[in-house]
């Protein structure tokens, strides 16, 4: 089974006519990562998102695995919207992976290409996702932390002055 | 650029691009994407959008500033945060077709540029330059927000405000997308905003700072 086979199954391109697919699949360089094989490293200047076309990537901090990427996805998206950046997790693959290469400047240049559509209103999605994902931690944390609010001072003799007769401050 | 631009919109072209809101979105496409929408002008104290509406539009914000509030538990109205132009506003609604959870207004004159909900979603599916633009001016908005956010995730579960707590690793909701570009995390509003904002699972304001 192609790459190109593989793409043309996904949600992700289920509108995306197999011709703009393959063109896309030409644009893209190809990584393959054997078992443990590293893509990238905490700290390397970040200039490549990949697509994810068979296997299972780990993104990792240390000893600690933040999470996975399976076929479809696609890792260190930032590194096409912020310049210069610097890679925050090491990825890996945990199996045997296939991947696509996705640079700035290959969207920028292929920005006809339906594939490329379908891949940027796929990405605006799922970073809207996280950000709501990502701000109900913030609530649980903050609902976990919060001290109650104190209860409001008793009136003064001169507030009550005020209340009895309208008195404005 | 279009030769039947105006002089104006070609200048607001301009200075988006020079502002570098989205690095790839060159001239040419914020020009198309200010002639697909509207400049408008507004005086202070204008709303751009109320808490509890649908969304109907989103405004680049292209010179100014607005403020974000939201009611609280009492009913009253709570600043959030003033957002400064060159920025994105309203995007989070059309996103995920939620209802505004703040109500925007502006600081003082500002000029935006309207897109509306049925123009952002023909742009959105659209190839060419003008699509394209749309699409990276909200990736890069959604990544800077997603990174703030992040960043202030780690911060609370390192530094959590209770007594008792015990402090989680920093690391331990770091993401590959947590970069911090132009924000200003020790804003005391961005505390309240995220908090008061995520109490309803619904928008993360951004708190961008000069």
């Amino acid at each position: 089974v192609s790459d190109l086979d593989i793409l043309v199954a996904m949600p992700l391109f289920d509108r995306v006519p197999r011709a703009a697919l393959e063109r896309f699949c030409q644009a893209a360089p190809r990584l393959v990562l054997s078992a443990r094989e590293v893509a990238f490293r905490q700290g390397d200047l970040a200039d490549r998102a990949l697509l994810v076309v068979t296997g299972r990537l780990d993104a990792v901090l240390g000893s600690e695995t933040l999470g996975d990427v399976r076929p479809g996805e696609i890792v260190g998206e930032t590194a096409l919207f912020v310049p210069d950046g610097l890679r925050q997790a090491t990825v890996r693959a945990a199996v045997a992976s296939t991947c696509l290469c996705l640079t700035a400047a290959s969207l920028r240049d292929h920005r006809d290409n339906p594939a490329v559509v379908a891949l940027q209103q796929h990405l605006i999605g799922t970073l809207g996702r996280r950000i709501r994902s990502t701000n109900l931690l913030i609530q649980k944390q903050w609902n976990l932390h919060r001290t109650p609010e104190a209860p409001p001072p008793p009136p003064t003799l001169v507030d009550r002055l005020r209340l009895m007769f309208g008195g404005g401050r | 650029m279009t030769a039947a631009a105006s002089p104006v919109l070609r200048k607001v072209a301009e200075t988006l691009t020079r502002r570098l809101l989205a690095p790839d979105v060159t001239a040419e496409m914020w020009l198309g994407l200010l002639e697909a929408g509207r400049v408008v002008e507004m005086s202070r104290g204008h709303q751009l959008c109320a808490e509890g509406e649908p969304p109907v539009a989103l405004w680049v914000l292209v010179q100014g500033q607005v403020r974000v509030e939201r009611k609280d538990g009492d009913g009253k109205q709570q600043q959030l945060a003033t957002l400064s132009a060159p920025t994105l506003v309203g995007h989070m609604g059309l996103v995920d077709r939620t209802r505004r959870s703040a109500t925007v207004n502006a600081e003082g004159d500002i000029v935006v540029v309207e897109l509306d909900l049925r123009t952002v979603d023909r742009l959105v599916g659209q190839t060419g330059d003008v699509g394209f633009g749309l699409r990276q001016v909200m990736l890069c908005t959604l990544t800077r927000q997603l990174a703030a956010a992040n960043t202030l995730l780690s911060d609370k579960l390192a530094r959590p405000t209770g007594s008792s707590a015990e402090a989680a690793p920093a690391k331990r909701l770091r993401t590959a997308s947590d970069l911090l570009d132009g924000w200003d995390l020790s804003a005391p509003e961005l505390d309240l905003m995220t908090v008061v904002v995520t109490e309803d699972q619904r928008r993360h304001p951004r708190n961008r700072r000069p």
